[in-house]
C-alpha cells in the first residue's frame, strides 16, 4: 500500500511538473510576441520622430493605443518636450492566472 | 494461509492476485511514462522551433539594423546591394575608424585607438568606404567605395601608437588624415532549399563563399519574407527610398502530439527601421 502511495505521489508530481512546463513554454511565446510587437511599435516611433524636420511634430509621434494587434493589446505614451522623449510602450496578454503585460521603455531623440 | 511444519508462505491464489496488481500497477505506470516521453518530445520539438524562430528574427533585425541609404543617392551612399521577398544582399559594417596620416595614393593608415571593428579588415573580402571631400563634385563631400588590395596589422601612426595600414587602388588619390573610413563586406541574407528543407542562410558575397544554414528549417511557402517600406511606410523597392524592413519568419517542426496532423509552425514578424530613417 505504501508503495503505491509513493508511486502515485510520483505519477502526480510528473504530471504537474508537465503541464508546468507548458504553461511556461506557452509564456514564453507570448512573452516574446509581446516584446517583438513592442519593439515594432518603438521603431515605428522611432521612425515618426525623424520623419518631420524638426524633429518629432509629426502627428504620429504621439501616445495611443490601446491597439490590438496579432491578439494582443498594446498602449503607448510619449512623453512631453524635451531633447530626449520617454516612449514607454506597454502590451498586455492573458495567462491563466489573469492579464499580464510586458512593458518596453526607451528614448527617442528629438 | 497454510502452514507447513511451522514454514510460512503464500498460496497460490495470493501470488496469482499480487501478480495481477503488479501488472495493473506496471501497465499504468508504463502507459504514463510512454505519455511523459511523447510529451516531453513534444515540447523539446516546441522549444527548439520558438528559440529558432527568436534567433532568426533577433540575427535578421541586428544585420539589417546599422543599413542606410540615402534619397537620390547613388550606389556608394546605399548600403541595399539588391532586394527580393525572401533573399537580400547589403553591406555588413564591419569596423570603422579615422586615417591618423596622410600618405602615398591609396595608403590609408588607421589608429588602433580609433578604430572599432568586429574583426580586422581582410584584403580580397572587405572594401572601405571612404568619406573625402569634393566628391562627387569639387564643391561637395561624399562617400566613395575602393576594394581593399593589402594590409599591414603591425604599423604606426606618427605618433608611434599602432595602426593599420591599408592599400587601397592608387587612382583614389591621395586621402588626407581625419577622413572617416568603413570596412564593409558585402553579404546576402537569404531562404535557401537544401536537403529537402528550406533554411535561412547568410553568405559573404565579397569572398564568394557558399551559402550557409543558421536557422531553420522553415515553412515551405513564406517561410522567410522581406517588405520594404518607404518614410510613409508604404511598399517600395526603390533602395534609396526604403526607410524600414519587415520580416517574417516561419518556422515549422516535427509534431509529435499528432504525427498525422499538419507540422508545427511558429510566425515571428519584426520591423527594423534602418539608420537613415532614425537620425
Amino acid at each position: 500500500m505504501l508503495a503505491l502511495i509513493v508511486l502515485s505521489v510520483g505519477i502526480l508530481a510528473l504530471s504537474g511538473s508537465s503541464a508546468m512546463v507548458n504553461r511556461m513554454i506557452g509564456r514564453g511565446r507570448v512573452e516574446t510576441h509581446a516584446a517583438l510587437l513592442a519593439a515594432r511599435r518603438v521603431e515605428r516611433l522611432r521612425m515618426a520622430a525623424a520623419s518631420t524636420s524638426p524633429r518629432c511634430t509629426s502627428a504620429s509621434f504621439t501616445s495611443g493605443g490601446p491597439v490590438w494587434e496579432d491578439g494582443l493589446r498594446q498602449s503607448w505614451t510619449v512623453g512631453p518636450a524635451g531633447p530626449v522623449r520617454k516612449v514607454r510602450v506597454s502590451v498586455s496578454y492573458l495567462t491563466i492566472r489573469g492579464t499580464r503585460s510586458a512593458v518596453l521603455e526607451t528614448g527617442i531623440p528629438c | 494461509m497454510l502452514i507447513l511444519g511451522g514454514r510460512r508462505g503464500f498460496t497460490l491464489a495470493e501470488t496469482l492476485l499480487a501478480m495481477v496488481l503488479l501488472l495493473m500497477v506496471s501497465g499504468s505506470v508504463y502507459r504514463v511514462l510512454l505519455s511523459t516521453v511523447r510529451l516531453t518530445r513534444s515540447q523539446t520539438e516546441h522549444i527548439a522551433l520558438q528559440s529558432n524562430v527568436r534567433g532568426a528574427a533577433l540575427v535578421a533585425g541586428n544585420e539589417l539594423r546599422e543599413l542606410s541609404t540615402a534619397a537620390g543617392g547613388n550606389g556608394a551612399q546605399n548600403d541595399l546591394l539588391s532586394l527580393g521577398p525572401n533573399a537580400i544582399s547589403y553591406r555588413a559594417m564591419r569596423g570603422f575608424g579615422y586615417t591618423c596620416q596622410t600618405l602615398g595614393p591609396g595608403l590609408l593608415r588607421i589608429s588602433r585607438s580609433a578604430f572599432f571593428a568586429y574583426r580586422d579588415p581582410q584584403p580580397g573580402r572587405d572594401s572601405a568606404l571612404l568619406y573625402l571631400s569634393g566628391m562627387p563634385t569639387p564643391a561637395d563631400s561624399g562617400w566613395i567605395t575602393a576594394g581593399i588590395i593589402a594590409l599591414s596589422s603591425s604599423s604606426t601612426c606618427g605618433g608611434g601608437e599602432p595602426a593599420i595600414s591599408l592599400t587601397l587602388p592608387a587612382g583614389i588619390g591621395t586621402v588626407p588624415g581625419g577622413t572617416p573610413v568603413r570596412i564593409y563586406e558585402a553579404m546576402e541574407l537569404a531562404a535557401y532549399q537544401a536537403d529537402g528543407q528550406w533554411w535561412l542562410g547568410l553568405r559573404s558575397l565579397s569572398s564568394g563563399e557558399a551559402i550557409q544554414p543558421i536557422f531553420g528549417p522553415l515553412a515551405t511557402t513564406e517561410g522567410f519574407r522581406l517588405a520594404y517600406g518607404d518614410a510613409a511606410q508604404m511598399a517600395t523597392v526603390v533602395p534609396s527610398l526604403i526607410k524600414s524592413i519587415s520580416v517574417t519568419i516561419r518556422g515549422t517542426g516535427v509534431n509529435y502530439d499528432n504525427s498525422s496532423a499538419a507540422p508545427l509552425s511558429e510566425v515571428l514578424s519584426t520591423q527594423i527601421a534602418l539608420k537613415n530613417a532614425q537620425y
